[in-house]
């Protein structure tokens, strides 16, 4: 429960934190630290060189507006939790740090970190994902934008490379978002998470005569099931332009496992299998939130 | 310094009990906890202190083929590597060997050639730091050439593995209780016979507190001074003297604040016994303390029982007889009293129930895991749960509505001697199920229309759940638990200031004893309870002890503290009379002075007046010291009701009113009961819904941390009601009974008979424990 021994320094800005890392063998970033620390404590990670952006300017703080947001690497979740803009324009953001670990975590842990350690069951992953978003990585070859989709590669690797830094994540706005998390008894991490992100469309009248809205443009994304958090298409593709009713979210949510990528992901305590089960339902569960369709939203 | 002692707390309230007694409703020993100002044996570590790690190789079972200590040795700071070779002292944990069916070898304190679970100690690695101790403990390679490993007692004995030479089918005791010649008789005459299979799942020890010892050499008195987190100062001290191949005498044992045993500080670990050998051996103090994976890898573990059992039923609702078959793993070694435990689990296999023959096999099986030894409930829980699982299955079979099926055949006579040998002392069985159903409105169950596994697999979903998709049950269980065995000390010393110190052998690692035994001393004395310091846990200061557990702290420290209390207050009557000039029988005391006719003398003038010349050729002096044993074991009972709300689309069990009623005998302070009470139910609770030790099939376990391991967390747990009866035992002074592992015995029986009654009509007649979402969801799928 020791960690090796380790040298730290802290970057004042992001050039700075970038010649650090390229300053020794197996340098780490730092910020909020709790993904790093724990594994450096169980002799799971030992890197020689901690360098700390935590106070970097460039990497804090958020621009939001209608468009949508840029959320800077070091915010932390709780800043995510505590700011009316990116809870009127881009709500999958909060609603979905609200299911982020716990509070002192989401005091301490940061944006940035969360999406580079890529944590097959991390919850921001998702919602970055179902709301088409895009990380901005500052690295060897200068500044770039990646898609989401793009950026995560699977059991907890991504497409950075050495010497790169995650400097914002962008957002684009959306109309209606939720987040449903099933929690692991033991660790805390989600078996299942879903983060829907979408817009909703004129009212028309369904069979029953109701206004109801149409759904577009929608991004449903699951966490924890797989070795790689991603966006289900054949749910997002069985809303696009329908009515939110009851019927029509079900039916998409039976859909769940259609376009599912990669290994199962499971344990001694909730089996691959077992959360595949429960998809179906936590996305329905998740729809009827975002939606605001009670029949299915538990 | 000395062991475990407590003060008056400040302005604690107080509540009024049933005789019109107060107690106080806050515990004396929470603000020292509360501000972090108790002193764990982890504070304890002199500055001078060496420190001990221990290698512990990843494997369930492996040949140890040889120990390299070459880049441990190099590491700066790292003073020694010692494996079992280099121990001038026996080294051996006592085993209960003399009551084993098998000759096998006892548990070294570091593995001579085999290992024989995952965790089990090879090497110690004594450092200047903890840090390049454990840095030490890394760096030794241990070369291991593994075995196949079993871990599930019931195929351990069909196994292809053989764990002991002496063993040869893992069997380390095969026990028999009752009469089975009586119970096959009863099963042939019966009308009905019901069974069940079950599962009784292996825990994890949890205690906020893992293991730690300090130990420092060559005091006045003593060879070695052990500071430890013990349950029991004495009891170690024995263990210590086995292990070191020391006399008693030698070896001073403290426990000083000690956070939460559940039975696991009570067995005796390798590290404590190490840290002391090397302290000796060293001459430097010695400190050593487990990580909490070392804690849960080395355990001892709690439970792990396969049982089959039946029940004989006949057409009117009367339970002739019960007999089950245990598996129950005793793990790489039987240590301690481990396997007599488990043996003799079948004890309480009549439940509250007049039943006329009980026939209970239990094979206490070697499995390649941590041992298995006592974990709050210790055997009990295992038991009711056969119990109330066979009664509850019996009612649904048959179509008896569960309650009225047991309140049909409640033991409505006392003292009442089992089919299996229990005596129960006393009871009012009936009233503790009346309450608890009286809070949920006399209604917990389902009736007998209900449909029946046999009639319901094709029952519709939609048609047996609520409004709201959610499927509802309701359960009960009714227990007993036998409590207060052995002996225990108490010591009432009054100085010449009239400062009262009371000593007792038991030891509080959370009861709040202190608490306890002041307010009794206080009641027994006619004095006030904050005069009175409470001491624990100090081989050097108090007489001889037992310890705490088995729920017997109350009995016999309660008892032993009030016996000295009645004996100290009657010799100050008497001093006080010589003061007053009166008669003994015309003093009285009133408001902290002696009284009589017009004339009045301090409590302190009487203490001080006890240490001068006494009249009549009484001694001087006010002190008295009481060996006590009840009379017999007290049988606490009560009845336990939940209300569950399923989710048929992810399994998820919510408890939504839990209600506890627990009689207790004489209750000495209800916040104390019920602060038992809600950490039982807790830990119960987590042992029916998310609580389970896992291994891998290479025996290694997979449940090594609190993030694998699904310990419930506050937020899971519904708010417990509680209630009580009050049934003096009379087996004691004080009439009271034990009550710290009750809710370990009730709440898992009451879930699962709840969530059982939830899926029914879906056919779901049995799940095990834990009720995860996955075994839920799996169940309704296998009863489509």
């Amino acid at each position: 429960m020791f960690p090796a021994e380790v040298d730290y320094v802290r970057a004042d800005d992001v050039p700075a934190a970038r010649e650090h890392l390229a300053s020794a063998d197996d340098a780490a970033l730092l910020a909020g630290g709790h993904g790093l620390l724990p594994a450096m404590k169980a002799g799971e990670a030992a890197p020689d060189l901690l360098v700390d952006v935590s106070d970097v300017d460039a990497l804090a703080g958020r621009a939001v507006d209608a468009d949508g947001a840029r959320v800077g690497a070091v915010t932390t979740h709780a800043e995510l939790l505590d700011d009316d803009g990116l809870a009127e324009h881009v709500p999958v953001l909060p609603a979905t740090a609200e299911h982020l670990a716990d509070r002192q975590i989401r005091n301490r842990g940061t944006v940035g970190g969360n999406l580079a350690e890529a944590a097959p069951a991390a919850d921001l992953p998702a919602a970055v994902l179902a709301a088409g978003g895009t990380v901005h990585v500052d690295g060897p070859d200068g500044e770039r934008a990646v898609d989401a989709p793009d950026f995560f590669a699977g059991d907890g690797d991504t497409v950075l490379g050495a010497g790169d830094v995650v400097t914002a994540v962008e957002v684009p706005a959306h109309g209606a978002a939720a987040y449903r998390k099933r929690t692991h008894p033991a660790s805390g991490w989600a078996t299942v998470g879903v983060a829907v992100a979408a817009d909703l469309g004129g009212e028309g009248d369904d069979a029953t005569g109701e206004d109801v809205p149409t759904v577009e443009d929608p991004g449903v994304a699951v966490a924890g099931v797989t070795d790689r958090q991603q966006r289900l298409g054949a749910v997002e593709a069985a809303l696009a332009g329908e009515r939110a009713t009851p019927a029509t979210l079900s039916a998409a949510a039976e859909r769940s496992s259609d376009s599912l990528d990669g290994p199962l992901r499971g344990d001694h305590h909730v089996s691959g299998e077992h959360r595949r089960d429960v998809l179906p339902t936590v996305v329905e569960r998740a729809l009827g939130a975002a939606f605001g369709v009670p029949e299915v939203a538990r | 310094m000395s062991g475990v002692e407590s003060g008056p707390a400040g302005d604690a309230g107080a509540e009024t009990d049933a005789d019109g007694r107060e107690a106080p409703t806050e515990r004396r020993e929470d603000p020292a906890l509360l501000r972090g100002e108790a002193a764990f044996t982890d504070d304890l570590v002199p500055d001078r202190a060496a420190h001990l790690a221990l290698v512990r190789p990843p494997h369930g079972h492996a040949v140890v083929e040889g120990v390299d200590a070459t880049d441990a040795e190099a590491l700066d700071d790292v003073l020694a590597v010692h494996t079992f070779e280099d121990l001038d002292v026996p080294g051996l944990l006592p085993i209960a060997d003399e009551r084993l069916d098998v000759d096998v070898p006892a548990h070294p304190v570091l593995a001579r050639d085999r290992v024989r679970y995952d965790g089990q100690p090879v090497a110690a690695v004594l450092a200047e730091t903890a840090y390049a101790a454990r840095d030490g403990a890394r760096a030794v390679d241990v070369a291991c050439d593994p075995l196949p490993a079993t871990v599930d007692p019931r195929e351990a004995r069909e196994a292809d593995v053989t764990i002991f030479e002496g063993a040869p089918d893992n069997v380390a005791l095969d026990a028999e209780m009752g009469d089975a010649d009586a119970t096959d008789a009863a099963f042939a005459d019966a009308d009905h016979v019901v069974d069940v299979d079950l599962e009784n799942n292996r825990l994890l020890s949890s205690a906020l507190e893992p293991r730690a010892a300090v130990a420092e050499p060559g005091s006045d008195e003593h060879a070695v001074r052990v500071t430890l987190t013990s349950q029991s100062a004495h009891g170690h001290r024995r263990k210590l003297a086995h292990t070191l191949g020391m006399d008693e005498g030698a070896i001073h044992v403290r426990a000083p604040s000690v956070g939460g045993g559940f039975g696991h500080k009570g067995h005796h670990h390798p590290g404590e016994a190490l840290a002391a050998w090397a302290a000796m051996r060293e001459d430097r103090p010695v400190a050593w303390s487990a990580t909490r994976s070392a804690n849960y890898r080395e355990g001892a573990h709690g439970r792990d029982h396969r049982t089959t059992a039946e029940l004989a039923v006949d057409d009117d609702g009367t339970l002739r007889a019960l007999r089950a078959e245990t598996d129950a793993a005793v793990g790489g070694y039987c240590l301690g009293g481990g396997g007599v435990m488990a043996a003799f689990y079948g004890r309480l296999l009549a439940g509250q129930y007049d039943l006329d023959a009980v026939h209970c096999r239990t094979r206490c099986v070697f499995t390649t895991t941590a041992p298995v030894h006592s974990y709050r409930g210790a055997g009990r829980p295992e038991a009711i749960y056969v119990v109330e699982r066979l009664v509850d299955a019996a009612a649904r079979d048959l179509g008896f509505d569960p309650v009225e099926l047991r309140r049909r055949n409640l033991v409505e006579e006392f003292p009442h001697e089992t089919a299996v040998g229990a005596e129960y002392d006393s009871g009012n069985y009936a009233r503790a199920m009346d309450r608890a159903l009286d809070h949920v409105d006399g209604r917990p169950a389902t009736t007998g229309d209900a449909p029946t596994a046999d009639d319901a697999p094709a029952a519709d979903r939609d048609a047996v759940t609520d409004d709201d998709g959610l499927l509802r049950g309701v359960g009960v269980a009714s227990y007993v638990e036998s409590t207060g065995g052995g002996f225990e000390s108490g010591v009432v010393r009054v100085d010449r200031d009239g400062g009262v110190t009371v000593l007792a052998g038991t030891h509080s690692h959370g009861q709040g004893h202190g608490t306890t035994y002041a307010s009794v001393v206080a009641d027994e004395m006619g004095i006030d309870p904050d005069r009175i310091d409470v001491v624990e846990g100090d081989t050097a200061r108090i007489p001889t002890g037992t310890g705490t557990f088995g729920s017997r702290s109350a009995i016999v420290g309660g008892n032993a503290v009030a016996e000295s209390a009645r004996e100290v207050a009657a010799k100050a009557r008497r001093v006080a009379a010589g003061e007053l000039d009166a008669d003994p029988a015309d003093v009285t005391l009133v408001d902290g002075e002696y009284r009589a006719g017009g004339d009045a003398v301090a409590f302190e003038a009487v203490a001080r007046a006890a240490y001068g010349r006494q009249p009549d050729g009484m001694e001087p002096g006010l002190e008295a010291t009481t060996f006590y044993e009840a009379d017999g074991t007290a049988y606490t009972f009560g009845t336990h009701a939940c209300a569950v709300a399923v989710d048929p689309a992810t399994g998820d069990v919510d408890v939504e009113r839990y209600v506890a009623v627990d009689d207790p005998g004489h209750v000495l302070n209800p916040t104390i009961v019920d602060g038992q009470i809600h950490g039982g139910v807790a830990q119960g609770l987590g042992q029916a819904l998310s609580e389970r030790a896992t291994y891998a099939d290479d025996g290694t376990l997979l449940t090594d941390r609190m993030t694998e391991y699904a310990l419930p967390r506050a937020g899971d747990l519904p708010a417990i009601e509680t209630d009580r009866t009050e049934t003096p035992s009379p087996h004691n002074d004080l009439g009271v009974k034990g009550v710290g592992e009750a809710g370990t015995i009730a709440a898992p029986p009451t879930v699962v008979n709840a969530v059982v009654d939830a899926l029914a009509p879906l056919g779901v007649a049995h799940l095990d424990m834990p009720l995860t979402p996955e075994r839920v969801r799996a169940a309704l799928a296998d009863s489509r």
